[in-house]
């Protein structure tokens, strides 16, 4: 890479080395959402256009970019950075869980939607938020999990299939 | 389902074995210490994806060698040649005709074997665990549901446990755990008492045919789930959990007692009735098989004269020869010995000296 940087003009190599310091140095947490921002709120919290009463749950700032890419979502975000892991140390206080309580107790809440991995850790974080928000009567849904779009039925595991099978939709005209 | 081709490299004690196989029943004969149980072991290996006799896979590799493989042609509703390759530092790999299996746990449920060896006494004298990993493992095999539960509900439990080890107990955490777990727990209790209901006539026929005596066999399945549901145990057992800091309701705490005449076989048995059990127990596994998944397992008898007694041995030929089992493996120090029960079972047969 230090070959090829030498190799090209100047000054967009300098400019390069500006972009790098501006995003180092500029580039925060949201104050509210925990997603990666370049100002005290993200794009996403701060825009009027999106509807504040709805809170999608992820693990990861990428799980918002592929939320995002798909523009079906029009609510904000709760980015968790991690998710709850006891054998590996990690409990609700040390991933964003107190800081989403406290939003829902601020802010006027009507539902959340868990959008985390479907691990064992994944469910268990998901099952811990659904037992804490629903106490504070908000509600709470979850992705739907199941056969993947193009997947061929023979090649989908067994557990997907099942969970298909069993939250099967009827088909409307 | 039988085996036509076996190739073992650096398995345990052989370097470079290879056995062609078209007969019924396979008598390995050769003295202490050629390693006929290994052959036994990696036909076992084979079938389930590990050892029967050693606790790991690293055993099982010989000394200085980097790597140990086991190749097996099954027929078995088609013909499958099954590549098992052991190495130091590096995961287990199965091969199914070639193609890479993601898990070993994806290879369960085709390939069966049922083992009768000696040191199957500590299915009778050694701790509850035994018992539970002897019906877990059958269980798995034969449905995956069960296995996929299974290997669930050991995480949630060692997650629940890491929780009430730690400084701050959030009950809420438990319960999120308890959550995954309940489904789980039904399903695998369900299941070990469907089987243990499955077992115990064919226990108590096997055993009519190797046994003299008259004696009746039960098995009692002491779960804290026969009578509560598993958010009731958890309930009774809150303080306790929180004083030993780890989980005490569950599957993971059943009993398994195998019983002769209402008394615990492993007090009151004798030598004899203990070693018919077995066999009993081991037979009334095959059947199992045979019903669920409508296969015939691999039977392998590892020094069934020697440790077993003669007597059961020569019990087991006529059930052997009166049933209809598919291949059988067995293993001997004597050539003589083994050759007369293969020509008594009526089948046909081969020998292999080691």
């Amino acid at each position: 890479m230090v070959l090829n940087l030498l190799k090209r003009p100047e000054g967009e190599t300098l400019e390069l080395a500006r972009a790098l310091e501006r995003m180092r140095l500029d580039i925060r947490f949201c104050e509210q959402c925990f997603n990666l921002s370049d100002d005290h709120l993200c794009s996403v919290c701060k825009s009027p256009s999106r509807d504040e009463h709805t809170i999608c749950i992820v693990k990861d700032f990428q799980d918002v970019i592929a939320i995002e890419n798909t523009a079906q979502y029009n609510g904000q975000y709760h980015v968790l950075g991690g998710l709850i892991s006891p054998v590996e140390g990690i409990g609700p206080q040390d991933i964003k869980i107190p800081q989403l309580i406290d939003r829902i107790k601020e802010k006027e809440v009507n539902e959340i939607i868990l959008a985390l991995s479907s691990t064992m850790e994944g469910d268990t974080t998901e099952f811990y938020i659904a037992r804490k928000v629903t106490e504070m009567g908000v509600k709470v849904s979850t992705l739907s999990k199941g056969i993947s779009v193009g997947g061929e039925l023979e090649y989908t595991d067994e557990i997907s299939l099942a969970r298909s099978i069993k939250n099967r939709i009827e088909m409307k005209d | 389902m039988k085996i036509t081709k076996l190739n073992l490299n650096f398995f345990k004690n052989h370097d470079a074995l290879r056995i062609d196989i078209d007969s019924d029943i396979v008598g390995i004969y050769g003295l202490n210490g050629k390693g006929k149980t290994n052959v036994l072991d990696a036909i076992h290996f084979l079938c389930v994806g590990k050892s029967y006799f050693s606790g790991t896979d690293i055993q099982c590799i010989q000394h200085e060698a980097e790597a140990a493989g086991i190749i097996g042609i099954f027929e078995a509703e088609g013909t499958w040649e099954v590549k098992l390759v052991l190495q130091r530092g590096k995961r287990k790999k199965i091969e199914k005709n070639g193609k890479a299996l993601p898990r070993v746990l994806d290879h369960l449920g085709q390939f069966f074997s049922v083992v009768i060896a000696p040191g199957d006494i500590e299915l009778i004298y050694g701790a509850n665990e035994k018992r539970r990993s002897f019906i877990d493992q059958m269980l798995s095999q034969t449905d995956k549901t069960y296995l996929q539960h299974l290997v669930k509900y050991k995480k949630l439990i060692e997650q629940r446990n890491a929780v009430l080890k730690s400084d701050y107990i959030d009950q809420a955490l438990i319960q999120a755990l308890d959550d995954q777990i309940t489904p789980a727990v039904k399903y695998l209790h369900s299941k070990r008492q469907e089987l243990f209901q499955f077992l115990i006539p064919l226990i108590q026929r096997f055993y009519d045919q190797l046994s003299k005596g008259r004696e009746e066999i039960g098995v009692d399945y002491i779960s804290g789930l026969n009578d509560s549901s598993y958010d009731e145990l958890t309930h009774q057992n809150r303080r306790k959990d929180l004083a030993l800091q780890r989980s005490n309701s569950g599957v993971h705490k059943d009993e398994i007692d195998f019983v002769i005449d209402g008394q615990a076989l492993k007090k009151y048995g004798s030598q004899g009735q203990i070693k018919s059990f077995l066999i009993a127990l081991k037979l009334a596994e095959y059947q199992y098989y045979v019903e669920t998944m409508k296969v015939k397992p691999l039977l392998l008898l590892d020094d069934i004269f020697e440790k077993i007694d003669t007597e059961r041995a020569l019990a087991l030929t006529e059930v052997i020869k009166n049933a209809n089992f598919g291949q059988i493996f067995i293993s001997d120090t004597e050539q003589e010995r083994i050759e007369k029960f293969c020509k008594a079972t009526e089948h046909s047969y081969q020998l292999e000296a080691l």
